[in-house]
């Protein structure tokens, strides 16, 4: 008889512990429901690392995240080409451009502000570590409201344990790709991208009216 | 038998709550057939461009292996694809896929006319050289100079 009541204790607390994984912690998501965007404009990200290759990795990787949320996500590269053309060259110059003129050519509702401040390969006697750190503001285009701002990394030697399961298989996966591929930055900053931007996380953005789940949490 | 029904019912009940719950924490599948879309857009990003054909070979398979799968093409795939296009002079195709994304994204309808505007003057230039990089490609990104009064992104 006591290993029904077992089950059900463990059936219980793993509810329970979904139901946490699924709760929104206290973020302040007022500006973002009354603002409800479709869809969002990443613009060219800011790098403060030595990489050069952080902008294009991290901008090449932000689409599938947003997208898989539920955004219509603006084409990143016709973008860039587009800003090339009209003589903006570099992120800081495209990161200050009025939001008006922005909603003007692109049509979005909300522009995502990217900042790379980490990003690459560091390689000792003993071990390599990869890692991305990636800092996002969202921006309103037609109020210039900001509507959410969060920060996230990925390392290999990371030893924060606040991620808890989901760090940790965040880890396993990047310690496979430095294992197996190449261009373990790339791949890491994708992890990184993820992980910020992928809709349904506490403190992440909410989903957008393409997901199955927009407006299920009221 | 009433005990029975009811028990029943509450497991049902019970069943349909978890598979609610599992069902808004864990995402089954994608929404959108992500095979090279982002991998071509960083070739494109960090090689000043690359090699347009191959770029557009890639992303027309996904377009088959998407079709095949009866799955959605991610947004901006077809907009990439048809500035792909332009850059090789392909102006036909190019306006095929700006407007195949308008249609399959009515949100990327301002931004697919401002390019679909454009187009004139972009083919109208210097013809991109296939697979073009470094110095052929200065000479196509900017033939829309002498729009930028009106059209310019910049005030």
């Amino acid at each position: 008889m006591k290993t029904p009541v077992r089950l059900l204790r463990a059936a219980v607390l793993g509810l329970a512990g979904l139901l946490a994984g699924c709760a929104m912690e206290n973020v302040d998501y007022t500006a973002f429901r009354a603002s409800r965007p479709a869809s969002i404009l990443v613009l060219p990200p800011l790098n403060s690392t030595v990489e050069a290759g952080a902008e294009a990795a991290v901008l090449a990787q932000a689409t599938l995240p947003l997208a898989e949320s539920g955004y219509y996500v603006v084409p990143v590269a016709v973008m860039d080409e587009t800003f090339r053309q009209n003589g903006v060259y570099t992120a800081a110059d495209a990161q200050s451009l009025p939001a008006a003129k922005l909603r003007e050519i692109f049509g979005a509702d909300a522009a995502l502000y990217l900042h790379v401040t980490r990003y690459g390969v560091s390689y000792s006697i003993l071990f390599s570590s990869v890692a991305a750190r990636i800092e996002a503001t969202l921006v309103d285009l037609r109020t210039g409201a900001t509507l959410w701002e969060d920060r996230k990394s990925v390392s290999e030697s990371n030893t924060d344990t606040s991620d808890g399961l989901a760090g940790m298989l965040v880890q396993a996966i990047v310690d496979q790709v430095v294992n197996t591929l190449s261009d373990s930055s790339y791949e890491v900053a994708g992890q990184a991208a993820r992980k910020l931007l992928a809709a349904g996380r506490q403190g992440g953005l909410l989903h957008g009216p393409r997901s199955p789940q927009y407006e299920l949490h009221p | 038998m009433a005990y029975a029904r009811f028990s029943g019912r509450l497991a049902a009940g019970c069943a349909v709550v978890g598979m609610g719950v599992l069902a808004a924490c864990a995402q089954a599948g994608t929404m959108y057939s992500w095979e090279t879309y982002q991998p071509q857009v960083y070739n494109y990003l960090k090689d000043d461009g690359g090699d347009y054909a191959e770029q557009i070979a890639s992303l027309e398979e996904n377009v088959e292996d998407a079709r095949a799968a009866g799955q959605a093409l991610p947004p901006g795939f077809r907009a990439h694809l048809g500035m792909l296009y332009l850059k090789l002079g392909r102006a036909d195709k190019a306006i095929q896929q700006l407007k195949g994304e308008k249609r399959a994204f009515p949100e990327s309808a301002v931004f697919m006319d401002f390019l679909l505007r454009n187009v004139p003057s972009l083919v109208s230039g210097a013809a991109p050289e296939a697979g073009g990089n470094g110095a052929a490609v200065p000479a196509s990104r900017r033939p829309q100079a002498h729009a930028g009064r009106t059209e310019g992104v910049r005030r």
